[in-house]
Order: C-alpha cells, then structure tokens, then sequence
C-alpha cells in the first residue's frame, strides 16, 4: 500500500514545471494560472528549517511519549518492552498514516521522524526473537528487519530508509559470502558486481513512469550504490578489511594482486566520471569526486606524493582553476551540460564556512602572538616569558 | 521516471496548451541541460580555501629559506591586486544589492579576503605589528572586511567581518563553536554575547529598515541570533537575574517569529522555538522543583509540548506562508 498519493507528487511536478515555462515564456501568465488551478491539490512539503523544527519535535513527541507509555503498560520485564514497543509503533504507525491523510504530509520532517521511529521500535521485539531462537550472528538480526524495510520502502519511498535496505541487504550477503573460502577470496569484486548490477537495474526501473513514486528513493540510493561499488575495491578498504577478517595483526599487510586493487582504486572514479557525463547526472558526478577524493587520500596513505602543504596548494590551485575553466567553458551548454544559474543558494553553508575558517586563522595567530614570537616550536621562548 | 507526457496531456485535453506547443515543450525538456552551476562555484570556493590553507602551511614551514621580508612582500602585493581587481572590476557602490554573485570578481575578493588574515597574522607573528594591542589586530580586519562586503556587496566577506567583529569583543561566534568556544560560566562573557547580539543584530535591522543591503540581514541575524540565544540562556540557567534574560529570550523569541513570517526565512523559525522551548522547559522544570511530579508527568510534558509545536505548525501552516 503505497501511503502518499501520487497525485499529490504529479501536481508538484507538473505545478514546478509551469512556473519554471512561465519564467522562462514559454507559457503565458493565464497559462501558469490555469495549470495552478488543475494543479492544486499538493502535499505539504514545507521548507528546509520548519522540516527541521517538525523533525525534532517527532522525535521529542515520540521518544518521550514512548517512556510515558511503557511506564504505564510495562508489568513483565520479560515481554513487557518488546510488546510494549510492538504496541506503541504499531499504534504510531496508524496515526502516521492517518495524519498523512488528513494533512496531505510527504516528507515534512514528521513522517520522516516518525517511519524511523516505528522502524526503531521494532527492535526490542527483534532481539528477543535472536535470544529465544539464539540467534549468534549480526545478519539474522539484518535479516530479520529486511521484510520490514523492503515494505516500508515501497509505502513511503523514503530516501534514508531505502538506504538502510541497501546497506541491509549488503550487509547480509556479505556475511553470508565470507562465510565460504572462495566468498571471502571474491568479496571486493561480488560486491563491487552486485553494487553494479543493483545500479544498472535501479537506473533502469528509474526510467519507467511507475517508479515516479519512488523518486526521492531512487535518487540517494542510486549514487549509494556506485559509492559501494568503487569502496568495495579501493585498495585501503581491502586491506584493511583482509586484516580484519582474518585476524591478521594491525597495521595490515599487503595484499595479494596489490596492483589489480590500485587500478582499480583509480580506474573506477574515471569510470564514474564517464558514466556521470554519459548519463548526464549530476549526482554522479559528486559520487565519481568523492571516490577521486578518496583515491588522493588511499594513495598518501601508503606513499609520500608530496608534502600535505604542496598538495593542499597544488590541489587547491588545480580545483580552482578546473572548476573556474568549466565554469566559462560550459557558459554555451555543452554535452548536455550547463551553467545556468539554479535557485538553491548556499549562503547558510558560506557563512558557516566562512565564520569558521575566520576564527581559526585569527585563532592561530593569536596564539602565536601570544606565544611571544619563539620560532618555530619554540613557543615561550620569547623574552616576554 | 519522468511523467511530462502525462502532465502535458492533461494541459492538452484542459486546453492549457495546444499540441504543437506541447510537443515543443516535450522536444526542450527532454534536450534541457544539466547545470552545473552550484557544483562548480563550490569546487572553485573549496580551491581557493585549499590553496590558501596551502600556501599558509607553506610559508609557515619554509620561512627560514624564503626569508620574511620576501614572503611579507608577495603576500601584500598578492592581498592588494585582488582588492585591486575587485575595485576596478566590480559595478559602483549601492545601497540596494548588487548580484555579482558567479562572477569572477566574486572570488578574487574572496581570496584577498583570506589572503589578508594570513598576512595580518603573519606579520604579528614575525613583526608583533601591533605590539600587544591585540584588540586593534582583532579591529582591523573586522573594520576592513565589513567595509569591503558592503562596497562590493559580499555577504561571505560580511559573515568573515561579522567574525573578526566578535573576535574583538572577545567572543565567538562562529556557529559550530558558539558553545565551545565561549566560556559562559561567566557573567562578564554571558553579558558581552547578550549585548553584541543586540547591538550589531539592532544595527543591522536599522540598516535594513533604512533600505541599506536588507539582503545582508539574515547573514547577520544567523551569526547574532546564535550568540544572543546561547549566552541569554547561559544567564538564565546561572544568573540571580534570570527573569531579564527570560524576557529578553520571549522578546528575541518573539521578533524572530515576526522576522521569518515577514522574510519567509525559516531559520529564524527554527530558531526562536528551538530556544525559546528550551528556556520555557527549563524554566517550567527548575521553578516546579519536584522531582516525584516530574517522575510522573516528565513524560507527558514532553510528549504534550512537542505534540502542541507540531499541531501549531500544521496549523498555521498558511499563517507562515502568507
């Protein structure tokens, strides 16, 4: 049962689109108008901050009522928290949806809250079904809560949740997969493989028309997986993770087909980058920066390149001039990319930035004025002291 | 995943469009571009910030080899052709905002900007420039930078003024660390955030009420507004005199309602009841000083109090939109 109406995101849809025809002229005023009007009956998908307000205030409303309540009922110390947790979600859950309903809510702050919350909930029961079924390993206790997240993905379509499915999901084959010599031996490339394959066939369904419900979903687990896909190979994260599955002593040894791992560690941001170009998505892209990132980092980790201050110049000089070049390149849009300015201002993000990076740098002087001039580590060396 | 098709039937059998002009829509969204824009203008400000890091660190390690003089020199010459290049590149002065923003000129005073605070520091560190006057060290790129991001209307350069500001005044108001970085267990910090959140808030609501870069209030408004809050709860949770900062929160609390229902910016939403409830919670449980009621209804009182914002919110849904 899917619990918001899809009519409510078509006419979101729809009502964005006009606006954004009406600015650009495509479409006249009385056009917009009469659009606005087939258009109205949308969700109550308010702004960022009041989000925010309503997200903590379910938690708030939930996380306490759920004490009173268990204050009330909890008799069996038993079964008391798990029924009493089972009561209370299940209860929550009615009014989550009946709320939805009445105020025509889609991802507000509060369902939001609230589907974690009754997922959350479901916990004290799942551990005590591993105890009595003595459950010994972390994935039957995954396992268990995979039905629950595949069909509260399928109501809700929300993005968090369906990254917790995912992550569930992997976790679990993992698991499975090192439990058996040639599992362990294949683990970076089977999860690579099948963070692949999930992309290919998710980004396959995305295209069709029913997986419009399922947007918002589909766009944070679709970059999930080609992050998975680029990790599971990474020649760090292999390394380590040899180490730690076989009990082998810290700082992890080399690796078997070393240089297969470092290829790949640097073939698969360009890989991204391509397909990010090719498929034109943006979310790609960021994936395919962070993996490159990540690369930089994983290869200082094991040589010396150059010397953090020359990388962070060098870097930064690199980045800026990239990033300026693309910027007066792509003013003609250009392989179905562009530079047309978007609405989303990061201004919040710059004067958070910005104040921080001012009060460290005035910071660090000041302590060295203080520290009466000493050169270099010499700090108290000054005459003052 | 996309349902143009759909929509643009809809608009065909309402007559909203026609179909060639639908199938004109249809051929331009499918071919629309990508932009890029917001990526690469946080690419480019996050090289700037690595390369200034960078030539900091630089500087920092290979003085003994470079020589001060030198290094002094090509970091003032460097600081001033970018203010330089702002001044003849950006458009003239004007009490109303001026959008540069994207453009090149943008950047360049940016990285003047840093590019000054390491010279400042720099040149205290090796010359102590300004001896032990360290509140005119702390003054002067405040007085510079709030000057350039009204000339060349910028507000990154005004949050960076707004800090050096704070830092004169001895505080800190940079977000993350309001909380950490002042030591609220004294009255003297306690009354100095109060005051300089009143005063450079007061002041720049003025200015905005004289018509002088309103856009720049919610800049300053973000940074004051913390402070002001976190040090006035500070006073309330420690000072005899907690019923001044208690009516000094509900006014605050009150203005921030009225300034994000005018501007339609809901981080002062966000924060009025944020702060204003922790103050109401913690004023409700310190004066009804009984533990065995609270054991009881501690519970209900939260679940109650955070049910009645959500239902106020719902509610007046159209009341903060309108």
């Amino acid at each position: 049962m899917k619990v918001y109406q899809e009519s409510w995101l078509l006419n979101r849809y729809a009502l964005g689109l006009a606006k954004k025809l009406q600015k650009e002229g495509t479409l006249t005023t009385a056009q917009a108008e009469a659009a606005q009007k087939l258009h109205a009956d949308l969700p109550y998908s308010p702004n960022v901050f009041i989000k925010a307000l309503l997200f903590i205030f379910g938690f708030i409303g939930f996380g306490f009522g759920g004490s009173f309540f268990t204050l009330l009922l909890i008799g069996d110390a038993n079964w008391g928290l798990p029924i009493g947790a089972l009561l209370y979600g299940g209860g929550t859950l009615f009014g989550l949806i009946h709320i939805i309903r009445q105020r025509k809510l889609y991802f507000s702050g509060i369902d939001n809250a609230l589907l974690y919350c009754i997922l959350g909930s479901l916990g004290p029961v799942f551990m005590k079904v591993s105890e009595i079924s003595n459950f010994k390993e972390p994935w039957q206790f995954g396992l268990l809560y995979l039905p629950f997240l595949l069909m509260a993905v399928y109501s809700f379509g929300e993005p968090l949740v369906a990254l917790g499915l995912f992550f569930d999901f992997l976790f679990i084959f993992a698991s499975l997969l090192v439990k058996h010599p040639l599992g362990k031996a294949f683990l970076p490339f089977i999860l690579s493989g099948v963070s692949v394959a999930l992309f290919f066939l998710m980004h396959r369904f995305s295209k069709r028309r029913i997986a419009f419900y399922w947007q918002t979903a589909l766009e944070w687990a679709l970059p999930a997986t080609l992050l998975c896909a680029y990790l599971s190979v990474n020649y760090m994260v292999v390394r380590y993770a040899n180490a730690s599955l076989n009990d082998l002593p810290m700082p992890a040894p080399e690796i078997q087909f070393a240089w297969l791992f470092w290829t790949l560690t640097f073939l698969v941001p360009l890989l991204q980058l391509g397909l990010g170009i090719r498929l034109r998505d943006r979310s790609i892209i960021v994936v395919a920066l962070i993996s490159a990132l990540y690369s930089i980092i994983t290869y200082r980790h094991y040589h010396s390149l150059l010397p953090l201050e020359w990388g962070l110049l060098l870097g930064g000089l690199i980045l800026a001039s990239l990033a300026y070049a693309l910027l007066r390149y792509l003013k003609i849009p250009k392989l179905g990319f562009s530079v047309t300015p978007e609405n989303s201002k990061n201004n919040l993000l710059q004067t958070v930035v910005l104040s921080h990076l001012t009060k460290t740098t005035q910071s660090a002087a000041s302590q060295e004025v203080k520290m009466g001039g000493g050169d270099f580590g010499g700090g108290g060396a000054g005459e003052q002291y | 995943m996309n349902p143009l098709s759909e929509i643009l039937t809809q608009w065909q059998t309402h007559e909203i469009v026609s179909p060639a002009s639908a199938e004109t829509i249809k051929q331009s969204e499918n071919a629309r571009p990508v932009s890029l824009y917001t990526l690469l203008r946080n690419l480019l400000y996050i090289g700037l910030v690595l390369f200034t890091s960078g030539a900091g660190m630089l500087i920092y390690l290979h003085i003994d080899t470079i020589g001060h003089d030198a290094l002094i020199v090509v970091l003032a010459l460097l600081t001033l052709g970018c203010f330089f290049y702002t001044y003849r590149h950006s458009p003239p002065f004007s009490i109303s905002e001026v959008n540069s923003e994207g453009k090149f000129v943008d950047f360049v005073l940016l990285l003047g900007a840093l590019l000054f605070l390491s010279l400042e520091g720099y040149a205290q560190w090796r010359y102590s420039l300004f001896g032990t006057r360290y509140g005119l060290a702390a003054f002067l790129p405040a007085a510079v930078f709030l000057f350039c991001a009204y000339r060349f209307d910028h507000r990154g350069v005004l949050s960076m003024g707004l800090t050096a500001l704070a830092s004169w005044a001895g505080l800190s108001i940079a977000p993350l660390e309001v909380l950490t970085g002042n030591d609220f267990g004294s009255t003297q910090i306690i009354n100095t955030a109060v005051g300089f959140g009143l005063v450079v808030g007061g002041v720049s609501f003025g200015l905005a009420h004289r018509g002088i870069k309103t856009h720049f209030t919610n800049t300053y408004l973000i940074l004051t507004g913390n402070l002001f809050f976190i040090g006035a709860l500070a006073g309330l949770f420690t000072s005899d005199y907690w019923f001044l900062y208690a009516l000094l929160i509900s006014g605050c609390c009150t203005f921030f309602v009225w300034y994000a229902r005018q501007k339609q910016s809901f981080i002062f939403l966000l924060m009025a009841i944020l702060y204003g409830y922790i103050a109401f919670t913690y004023l409700l449980f310190s004066k009804i000083d009984d533990a065995g009621f609270w054991m009881v209804f501690g519970g209900f009182y939260f679940l109650a109090s955070a049910g009645g914002v959500v239902m106020f919110i719902l509610n007046y849904k159209k009341w903060l939109t309108n």
